[in-house]
């Protein structure tokens, strides 16, 4: 498989301004991440709430300039050449989490969809943008595309808004889309439609994906056979094939999340059930201790986690643990 | 039972320049009190508009065309639509509050979450003074699991999805309403983090009697925390129970079709099938069943008669399609 992007020990910081603490804090948003993203691949990125997926995908689409770290796009180091970075932002696409600011409010669907088509491909007569948009918007089961076409943000249901949003991104023709929870507000029965038309726009195509979700099943269902990065407090914790991941989880946090996926069966009582963790209370990103940043929460922690960790390789899933002994003795 | 709120033939129509599209179409139940009353259905079927009469805040061009909705105080009853704009402002958070759909999108982002919570205080409490204000900020922000020296002079913009969705429901909480609103309250949460979340506000509902309406496509949750289940199409009602009753027998073929079309990671990939068909048209809706084009059960009748809800023998369990009869159970 050919490399698409590559990003090289990227640290990402945010500036606060301390008001509470009385100083200048830095809030560590991501710490040294690597990943690769191959032309064709799907790669899911699941974590917890806060943790840096946001952020990270924002990285990989060149939205924001990480703090520190590379960033390549077919080999090429996108800060050093200028042609590959023009080649770059116009292969990668972004689906916000948050589709209601990613839409403007004061311009119709057609004009949101007509817009970046036109900027891209100068040369296109207006009739066959119309066409393509028309396409796009019942592709993603917005039909009969006129209904949506004048309407404005405000006036769709959460779940049409995203599917707008989904066919503004593949109308630009993309190498790449990162899909930050896509279908989250749509009903299952469209997900599921929806992920196919992901899946072949995949296959047929071979746009890659990276699905930003904390959905497990439909990770599950959508990237089969594809990459999986469980993220931590801005680390990649676990790294691997979606099946291994899921059908064997090695992270301890990986096993707490996977723990708490609520199941369909009204018989079984899931309230009583206690998730594997020490502790609800997250973790700073202000203050970073050095060693694991699960320690506190972390049922197997042992005081040799408070040293720097590595990652360690069990089979072909990366697992930054220092601790897996004691882990798999106690499963 | 006790009830807490009735909507009786409630029709709600947005009215555009060209035509009106009527979101939510005669729509009829009693929410129970003291409990947890999920409304699921397809994107787009009216279940936000639906939810926004309670407060009478349906968004523009939307009107409600006719029908009632009751509030069942303590000793009163009273139609909300019946207040004045002054009583309703009292009303709103203090007896029924709502986290809407798509947090990002409620909080004001020039204004830091604390001066928010401040504002909203003052609204009900004209003399709380500032100090007051952040203790109870303060109190509410850990009670949703968030570190509140991070998020309290924080703008929305440095917060995650999930983090403003958390502030969003600490929000709800702050006036201890008799309602809560939940629309899709947990998309940008992590199951571990949503589990924690649900919990809480199991415990709230419990202990406080807040009765709660919530509005999701995880049948999951569903099946986990709530009560009793609403499910909508099209606009319509069209099964109702207790969530053992609607999941194990799942009468409604819309229902079936629902709940069977949800991926989990335990169920065989090929056999996860979304609902064939494509969402009603709301300009053009079918005749007779709304459902009928999609039914895998439709008969002779269904395109000619629109069903009424029936009343299954087993006591609180609405249906409505043809197949049903009412009284006794007779397929
Ligand atoms: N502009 C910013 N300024 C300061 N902090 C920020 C900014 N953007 C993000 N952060 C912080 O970075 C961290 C990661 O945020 P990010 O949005 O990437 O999380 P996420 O994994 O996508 O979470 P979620 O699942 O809740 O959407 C959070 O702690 C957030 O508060
Ligand atoms: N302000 C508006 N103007 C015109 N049409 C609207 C407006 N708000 C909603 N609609 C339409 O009304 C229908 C119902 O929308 P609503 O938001 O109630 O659906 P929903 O069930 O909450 O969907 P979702 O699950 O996607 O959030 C949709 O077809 C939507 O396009
Ligand atoms: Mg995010
Ligand atoms: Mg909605």
């Amino acid at each position: 498989m050919n490399e698409l992007i590559r990003l090289e020990n990227i640290y990402m910081n945010f500036e606060k301004s301390g008001k509470i603490l009385e100083k200048e804090k830095v809030v560590q948003v991501l710490q040294d991440v690597n990943l690769t993203i191959n032309e064709g691949e799907i790669t899911v990125f699941v974590g917890e709430s806060g943790c840096g997926k946001t952020t990270l995908g924002k990285i990989v689409v060149g939205l924001l300039k990480p703090s520190k770290g590379n960033v390549y796009f077919k080999g090429q180091n996108i800060n050093k050449t200028l042609s590959s970075k023009k080649e770059y932002k116009s292969s990668v696409q972004f689906v916000q989490q948050d589709s209601y600011a990613a839409l403007n409010p004061v311009r119709t669907i057609y004009q949101s969809l007509f817009a970046p088509i036109k900027n891209q491909r100068r040369e296109m007569p207006k009739g066959e943008i119309d066409n393509k948009i028309n396409e796009y918007l019942e592709l993603v089961g917005l039909k009969p595309a006129e209904q949506f076409l004048n309407k404005f943000p405000h006036q769709l249901s959460g779940g049409q808004r995203q599917r707008v949003c989904l066919a503004r991104a593949v109308s630009l023709d993309p190498k790449l889309i990162v899909a930050d929870e896509p279908v989250s507000m749509i009903d299952v029965s469209l997900r599921i439609s929806i992920l196919d038309i992901m899946k072949r726009l995949n296959t047929e195509l071979g746009i890659s994906f990276i699905y930003i979700t904390h959905d497990l099943a439909t990770a599950n269902y959508f990237a089969n056979g594809g990459k999986m990065c469980v993220m931590y407090l801005g680390e990649i914790v676990e790294d691997g094939t979606v099946q291994d991941i899921i059908s064997n989880p090695r992270h301890p946090y990986t096993r707490a999340l996977i723990s708490a996926i609520p199941i369909i069966d009204p018989d079984v009582d899931q309230l009583s059930k206690e998730i594997p963790l020490k502790t609800m209370e997250i973790g700073n990103l202000i203050d970073r201790h050095i060693g694991c940043s699960f320690y506190s929460r972390c049922l197997y922690s042992k005081e040799k986690c408070l040293n720097p960790v590595e990652y360690v390789l069990v089979g072909n899933t990366k697992v930054l643990c220092c601790n897996l002994e004691g882990v798999n003795d106690e499963k | 039972m006790e009830h807490i709120v009735e909507f009786k033939n409630v029709i709600v129509e947005y009215q555009m320049k060209h035509y009106n599209l009527r979101a939510v179409n005669d729509f009829s139940l009693k929410i129970p009190r003291g409990k947890i009353t999920a409304l699921v259905g397809e994107s787009g079927s009216g279940k936000t508009t639906l939810a926004s009469t309670l407060l009478n805040n349906v968004s523009k061009p939307g009107k409600i065309v006719s029908g009632e909705i009751l509030y069942y105080g303590g000793d009163s009853v009273y139609n909300i639509l019946d207040l004045d704009s002054k009583k309703l402002n009292q009303f709103r958070w203090s007896k029924i509050s709502m986290v809407f759909q798509g947090a990002q999108n409620a909080l004001n982002p020039i204004m830091t979450i604390f001066e928010q919570f401040y504002e909203t205080l003052k609204v009900h409490r004209h003399d709380i003074t500032e100090e007051e204000a952040e203790a109870i900020c303060i109190q509410y922000l850990e009670l949703v699991n968030l570190d509140y020296e991070k998020v309290f002079k924080a703008y929305p913009h440095e917060l995650s999805g999930g983090m403003k969705q958390r502030v969003m429901i600490a929000f709800s909480l702050l006036l201890e309403p008799s309602l809560i609103i939940l629309d899709e309250p947990t998309t940008a949460l992590d199951v571990i983090v949503q589990d924690y979340i649900f919990k809480l506000l199991k415990k709230i509902n419990v202990e406080l009697k807040i009765s709660m309406l919530l509005l999701t496509h995880d049948i999951s949750v569903v099946s986990k925390y709530a009560d009793y289940v609403a499910v909508m199409y099209g606009g319509k009602l069209m099964e109702y129970g207790s969530v053992k009753n609607v999941f194990t027998q799942k009468r409604h073929p819309y229902t079936k079709g629902l709940i069977e079309s949800t991926p989990s990671l335990d169920k065989d990939i090929d056999s996860i099938k979304p609902i064939p068909g494509n969402p009603p048209d709301l300009m053009n809706m079918p005749s007779g069943c709304v459902f009928h084009p999609r039914c895998n059960k439709a008969f002779s009748a269904c395109p000619i008669t629109d069903p009424k809800l029936v009343l299954l023998e087993n006591g609180n369990h609405l249906v409505k399609c043809l197949l049903y009869k009412g009284g006794d159970d007779n397929e």
